[in-house]
């Protein structure tokens, strides 16, 4: 294993995907500081992920039935030391098998279990039973290297940015995943009203001495709109609240990197967070604990709370403004 | 021990019942003796004793037994032993059935790299690791790259007074200077026809030198188990501490624990880094080559007072560090996540 020269790593899938995964990437590079490390991601994160100095180059797993068949012969008989398939996915492993190298896969489904075990492919068992982190550890210990817990945003090429942060804040995070018609259906609806944003948001400026930045995600959302019309005519929240719009994923990691801690719903934001140490309260869907577990069960400043729960948010006592509270420290 | 509530603990290893007492010594009955002398509920399941005569489905088998036995006892913890009968798969639906059970597994074989059988060992310890909470090994974590050290201490070869009973510092006219038992496997419990253990060339070349040697295992002379391990190790001034492979922290077979846990002076290989519990020709003696150990042997065997203090002293510290109530306490403080009021030296 010390003659690695070569390696490719498949996470196609979302970003907050990859930051969990990071840790791994970024200690394979400190196990094997002189090999290359490609990653074929999405194209989401391309432009996120090649911002790491541990990834050498990133390729785009294309969309579509041609695009893919094309990549199979560009890529075919292509040599990689080592083949680690990080996102579980059937045409991620697929492909693999048209490149030469030693495979190693982190897989959920059943299918792919018995496939891997029949072809004789290394595994792991990306089980809900415990923390996906735990998971890819383990993988690391296959492999044979120790996950380093260490910030893998350390040396991460910020752009230079245009933005108007005020000195010490918290990032309230208020994105598509707090409305489900703008996500997933099947999760709890917060759709809070502009009244109940500004009740939680006139609750931490009364409460703690900090102002807030409010960040959006890629969507947008009407109630921004009412929110900036409220806050730009009362004086007391004009000073304290500073509202980014239309921000890119870089923009708001950097906010965040700044930031005293976040409020959000559970996603690569608060992913985020946990590489640059910050306190964070996440909303997750209350019925999925054990799926919410397997994503941040690691993140020891995690404050979790359910979703169904902040529909009260009218009182003012409830265990998630104690929870603002303890988050905010 | 006093917990607030009773801990219950089942322990799955080879418990060698099969082997009509032949290996009554071994590391899992003096773990169990240590866990029911700190007070736990401790039910145990002999894996390989439960698979006896059972040729067909024996994964599954077990699989079922151990399945049924956590559903009847729930335990507050399953403790693995080797348990190499049940495959990685099994290990993840048992987690997946299981998940407010901790589960934690010990493994006592060599890790080190350069063992002919190293990926062998090191795939039965992995297939374990990723669903325990916590690993136990007889090597130094942190010197191996493989293993994830937040969850996996070092444990010792452990003794016990009820099965280390011998005290022979307290004897002069022994009739034999220095005792090795070499076996093929223990649960083989013969000698392989055609096998040739690396260390027998080395024994051999000591008995040429050294006239009162009780060396078993080697030319032709099988190896002994039971009482009669017991009869010799009690008629022998010193005995030789020679592990398989290259040197590993800490790494040492159970014959350690044989040797000094009865009495016995030790040699001890060096660069095991046994020095850091041992003070070197005070409590053991510790030797790098066969010529060093050789003239060291001669020494000893003229000078018995001074074989006697350092057998003795020896004898006292592995008893007060390496006592089964000891291991068990701390494997229990890092299962159940307590901190160790008076920590030993190899403790973290």
């Amino acid at each position: 294993m010390d003659d690695i020269k070569k390696i490719l790593i498949y996470r196609t899938d979302r970003y907050g995907d990859f930051l969990i995964s990071a840790p791994f990437v970024y200690s394979l590079k400190k196990k094997y500081p002189k090999s290359q490390i490609h990653i074929m991601c999405s194209a989401y994160n391309e432009n996120l992920i090649k911002n790491f100095t541990f990834v050498d180059k990133t390729m785009v797993f294309k969309d579509g039935f041609f695009s893919r068949f094309q990549m199979i012969f560009s890529y075919f008989n292509k040599k990689y030391n080592l083949i680690i398939v990080l996102d579980g996915k059937r045409r991620s492993l697929y492909h693999s098998l048209f490149l030469k190298g030693k495979r190693y896969c982190l897989i959920k489904n059943y299918f792919l279990i018995k496939f891997c075990s029949f072809f004789k492919i290394n595994y792991v068992i990306n089980s809900e039973s415990q923390t996906q982190f735990k998971n890819i550890a383990y993988l690391s210990n296959l492999i044979g290297f120790n996950l380093i817990k260490n910030n893998v945003f350390e040396n991460y090429q910020f752009p230079k940015f245009k933005l108007n942060l005020p000195k010490k804040y918290i990032v309230f995070h208020l994105d598509e995943k707090w409305f489900i018609k703008t996500y997933y259906f099947d999760y709890t609806d917060i759709n809070p009203s502009t009244a109940s944003i500004l009740k939680i948001l006139n609750f931490i400026l009364k409460n703690k001495n900090i102002k807030i930045v409010l960040t959006t995600g890629y969507i947008k959302l009407p109630i921004i709109d009412f929110l900036k019309k409220y806050i730009y005519k009362k004086k007391h929240l004009n000073n304290n609240i500073f509202i980014i719009e239309n921000s890119s994923f870089n923009e708001i990691q950097y906010i965040i990197s700044k930031s005293k801690a976040l409020i959000c719903c559970e996603g690569g934001v608060s992913h985020v967070s946990y590489f640059f140490n910050k306190s964070t309260l996440a909303l997750y869907e209350g019925d999925r604990k054990n799926f919410h577990n397997f994503w941040t069960g690691h993140m020891n400043k995690l404050v979790a709370h359910h979703r169904e729960d902040i529909k009260i948010l009218s009182k003012s006592n409830s265990l998630f403004y104690k929870k603002i509270l303890k988050t905010l420290g | 021990m006093n917990f607030k509530k009773t801990i219950k603990i089942l322990h799955i290893a080879d418990m060698h019942l099969r082997h009509l007492g032949r290996l009554y010594y071994s590391f899992g009955r003096k773990i169990t003796l240590g866990f029911i002398k700190n007070n736990i509920n401790l039910l145990q399941i002999g894996d390989r004793d439960l698979l006896t005569g059972t040729l067909f489905n024996r994964n599954s088998v077990l699989y079922k037994s151990i399945y049924k036995s956590i559903n009847n006892f729930t335990p507050d913890v399953v403790l693995f032993g080797h348990v190499d009968n049940l495959e990685y798969k099994d290990f993840v639906k048992l987690k997946e059935n299981f998940k407010n059970t901790i589960f934690a597994q010990y493994f006592v074989d060599t890790l080190d790299k350069n063992f002919v059988n190293f990926d062998k060992h090191k795939s039965r310890f992995l297939s374990k690791s990723q669903f325990c909470d916590v690993n136990f090994i007889t090597t130094d974590p942190a010197v191996l790259d493989f293993v994830d050290s937040n969850k996996t201490f070092f444990i010792p070869n452990p003794v016990d007074f009820s099965i280390e009973y011998l005290k022979n510092f307290n004897h002069t006219n022994l009739p034999y200077d220095v005792f090795y038992a070499l076996s093929h496997g223990q649960h083989r419990g013969i000698l392989k026809k055609k096998f040739k253990d690396e260390r027998e060339d080395f024994l051999k070349d000591i008995s040429l030198k050294i006239k009162k040697t009780s060396f078993f295992g080697l030319n032709n002379v099988p190896p002994i188990w039971g009482s009669e391990f017991y009869d010799q190790l009690s008629k022998c001034k010193m005995g030789i501490n020679l592990s398989r492979g290259k040197p590993i922290k800490y790494y040492s077979s159970d014959r350690i624990a044989a040797i000094m846990g009865n009495g016995l002076m030790a040699f001890l290989q060096k660069n095991y880094f046994y020095e850091d519990f041992f003070q070197e020709d005070k409590e053991a003696v510790f030797y790098k080559s066969i010529n060093e150990l050789i003239n060291k042997i001669k020494f000893y065997s003229k000078n018995d007072i001074l074989r006697k203090k350092i057998s003795k002293l020896g004898h006292e510290k592995y008893h007060s560090l390496f006592n089964t109530t000891l291991v068990t306490k701390y494997m229990l403080s890092k299962i159940l996540d307590f901190k160790m009021i008076r920590k030993k030296e190899w403790m973290i």
